[in-house]
């Protein structure tokens, strides 16, 4: 939204009182010249209230000042100390609400809602936690001197010589996560360019991370977009297998492993020249796990698996499956000379695909499905649609095996907000609910997850102050389960599922004293909505993604049944319930 | 003296020919988060420009750039904003009264000033000076999502009212 969108909204607030500009030219002229500058304080009235604060000069009154605040502070403790009047109003909720469970859905057809054709479940409340509140763990607490150089502090400093100390992989399917995550990785801090002021300039590294066989693979960049970047192995035991750091005119950031799950195999990492920033794709450099030393790139590998390609060459990887790569001369087809290779992961065999017949009229976008076959999509207002399958053979326009249903957010000027609909693979809708506004920002707003799928929907339309999670019966839109927002406010969050079980986020909300409240994560049963005994974790920011930029410092990585979560200067990996592995900490670099 | 935006601060003169310079654009901004509470701008601005002297005059500020003031602003102004809101909290225990921000005032035509002091802040901060969602819930002290509900709560106020209005 441009700028001028909101200046059109400002009135004569923006100016000032007239004389005013004067007035305080003249304050800081006797300021400059008595020397005397009056510190902050907290302006108090004679009762010992907030008040404004005086013109200048406000030198004389300090004293009184703190006095004032000194006994407006006593009062204060004491009478919270339980010799005040009882509020009127309730206090505002110091701790997280629990997730209400709804009354079975309005069967009636009055309000457009379908009508369930089955009975529900109302999500079972878990207000007693079978085990104690696991948080996750704490952040690096150095602190950052406010001269220190451009580039990570501590500095990047390489290392090597230690193996991988287990084979340990992921498990395939995702579901109750153990209290503590096996791996708890404290990352340096980023340092950009000297002439920021300290505040801006000192943050939190641009992380990603991949479970890689023993361990995890971590690329750290620098926040503010270039400089040197760090990639490292890290073992589950906590020992650091290697720390590569590169030189300080690339950006490298890991892509996923390719070829064996096994100890020796090797990762493909993305590396960017970040003087080129215009490259349409970084190169994808191998790695090699045991020793961090970099390889070929992705595409000379291919070619060199695959001699009949005569020099055909793709190197942007769009797709992948658990066996197969799909690479392509581009993210979107030209219609000219396209080169799309089916890969398989671990040989890298490759098949050169057919030509799609796409122009540059159409913006056709390979990719693999679900099932790991090619497809073909374009974007329409719903979301990417499926036009074309690859069956074998030859590219089909016969795609209701291969396009996945999905869920829509629309316009709905009748409610305010965004109405939901379901559509089947080939576009159709299926049901819509009227009734419900989804959520149409960055971030989670529905998904489809086997016979339930899941949304966010706006609680008190068309304010939307509130924001519930429901779990809605795929083939009707029929309310299976709801966790409710507090009546002052608040979000139900959704994070990491899938497999059956979701991972869902408290609202938030803000105490007394200032701190935030609530925030917790519980794991849920997706086809009940019930909390399971003993998932929940305190820390707000255990599994927390961040959106509209702060993704690429706080996000979570699903690895089958592991989580991978990235947060400021945090990474931690939360194996599944009962997997034997005693909590590690390690420290880069 | 100005070289591209940077203004040496280390004298009177040269603090004052920034201030000169600086002054309706920092105003212009403060009285955005202010809203109608002009002497809350006034305020804000008189503390900022204070401060920056003082920086000034003990040798820890030599130069100054208008960003320097907003950011200065903004800071200040969250800072005061959150102080306010705990005092507030403890101000309504102690005198069984609501606080005086839980209800939003009826919006007058398509007015930001309008805006409750927390939808403000964040449409300022975000459409104003561009900072991501993080970033905005980071400095409001605000849960991410709880940042995103305001900011949609804020423009879609506005929208209406520009609807109706229109």
């Amino acid at each position: 939204m441009p700028d001028r969108w909101i200046r059109d909204h400002v009135g004569d607030e923006a100016s000032p009182r007239p004389g005013f500009e004067e007035e305080l030219a003249d304050s800081l002229r006797a300021a400059w010249r008595s020397g005397e500058v009056a510190p902050a304080r907290v302006p108090i009235d004679a009762a010992g209230r907030p008040r404004r604060r005086p013109r200048w000069p406000i030198v004389a009154g300090i004293g009184t000042a703190a006095a004032l605040l000194a006994v407006l502070t006593a009062v204060a403790i004491a009478r919270d100390d339980g010799s005040a009047p009882r509020p009127a109003t309730p206090s505002p909720a110091t701790s997280a609400p629990a997730p209400i469970p709804t009354a079975p859905p309005d069967t009636t057809a009055a309000t457009g809602r379908p009508t369930p054709t089955s009975p529900t479940t109302a999500p079972r409340t878990s207000t007693t936690p079978a085990t104690t509140a696991p948080v996750a763990s704490t952040m690096p607490t150095e602190l950052v001197p406010a001269d220190a150089p451009e580039g990570f502090y501590p500095a990047c400093a390489e290392r090597g010589g230690v193996a991988a100390s287990s084979e340990v992989t992921a498990p395939p399917t995702f579901g109750p996560l153990a209290a503590d995550p096996a791996l708890t990785v404290l990352l340096p801090a980023s340092v950009g360019p000297v002439d920021y002021p300290a505040a801006q300039r000192i943050t939190s590294p641009k992380g990603t991370a991949t479970l890689i066989p023993g361990g995890v693979l971590i690329a750290l960049n620098q926040a503010n977009g270039d400089g040197s970047s760090l990639l490292a192995a890290v073992n589950l035991d906590g020992s650091v297998r290697w720390v590569r750091c590169t030189a300080a005119d690339q950006v490298v950031s890991p892509y996923d492993i390719v070829g064996s799950n096994a100890p020796g195999a090797t990762a493909f990492v993305r590396r960017r020249d970040a003087s080129h920033l215009g490259t349409p794709d970084p190169d994808m450099v191998e790695v090699n796990l045991q020793t961090g030393e970099f390889g070929p790139t992705l595409a000379e590998r291919v070619a060199e698996a695959n001699p009949w390609l005569d020099g055909a060459s793709a190197r942007t990887l769009v797709g992948q499956s658990r066996t197969h790569l799909l690479l392509a001369s581009f993210g979107v087809l030209s219609g000219q000379d396209d080169v799309l290779l089916l890969v398989d992961r671990t040989t890298l065999i490759a098949e050169r695909l057919p030509d799609a017949g796409a122009s540059t009229d159409n913006r056709q976008s390979p990719s693999l499905d679900e099932a790991g076959r090619p497809v073909l999509t374009v974007s329409t207002p719903a979301g990417p649609q499926v036009v074309a399958v690859y069956d074998g053979t030859v590219w089909s326009a016969d795609i209701r095996s291969a396009a996945a249903p999905r869920v829509a957010v629309g316009d709905d000027p009748a409610t305010g907000g965004s109405a939901l609909s379901f559509l089947d693979g080939e576009g159709g809708t299926v049901w819509r609910r009227d009734d419900l506004a989804g959520w149409r920002g960055e971030g989670f707003s529905a998904a489809v997850a086997g016979d339930v799928t899941i949304a966010r929907v706006c609680a008190d339309a068309p304010d939307c102050s509130r924001w519930d999670v429901v779990g809605l019966r795929t083939a009707d839109g029929g309310e299976i389960w709801r966790f409710v927002a507090p009546d002052d406010g608040g979000a139900w969050g959704v994070g990491p599922l899938g497999d059956g079980f979701a991972l869902l986020q408290e609202p938030m909300g803000t105490a007394v004293d200032g701190s935030s409240t609530g925030g917790a994560w519980v794991m849920v049963e997706i086809a009940t909505g019930q909390v399971l005994d003993g998932q929940r974790w305190e820390d707000p920011t255990t599994f927390e993604a961040q959106c509209c930029g702060g993704g690429e410092f706080v996000h979570v990585r699903r690895n089958g049944g592991v989580l991978v979560a990235v947060n400021e200067r945090r990474i931690s990996v939360w194996f599944p319930d009962g997997t034997r592995l005693a909590p590690a900490t390690a420290t880069l670099p | 003296m100005e070289t591209n935006g940077d203004w040496e601060v280390g004298t009177e003169a040269g603090f004052i020919a920034c201030y000169r310079a600086t002054f309706a654009e920092v105003y212009a901004y403060a009285g955005m988060l202010c809203g109608h509470d002009r002497d809350a701008a006034e305020d804000l601005v008189h503390d900022v420009y204070l401060t920056a002297l003082h920086r000034a005059r003990g040798g820890d500020l030599s130069t100054a750039t208008i960003g320097y003031f907003i950011t200065s602003v903004r800071r200040r102004h969250i800072d005061r904003w959150r102080a306010n809101d705990r005092e507030r909290q403890r101000l309504t225990l102690v005198h069984s009264q609501p606080p005086p921000d839980a209800e939003p005032a009826p919006l007058p035509p398509a007015m930001l000033a309008a805006l409750t002091e927390r939808e403000r802040a964040a449409v300022v901060l975000r459409y104003v000076d561009d900072l991501p969602v993080a970033q905005i819930a980071e400095q409001m002290g605000l849960g991410v999502r709880a940042a995103e509900s305001l900011l949609s709560r804020a423009i879609r106020r506005l929208r209406r009212e520009e609807a109706r209005d229109a």
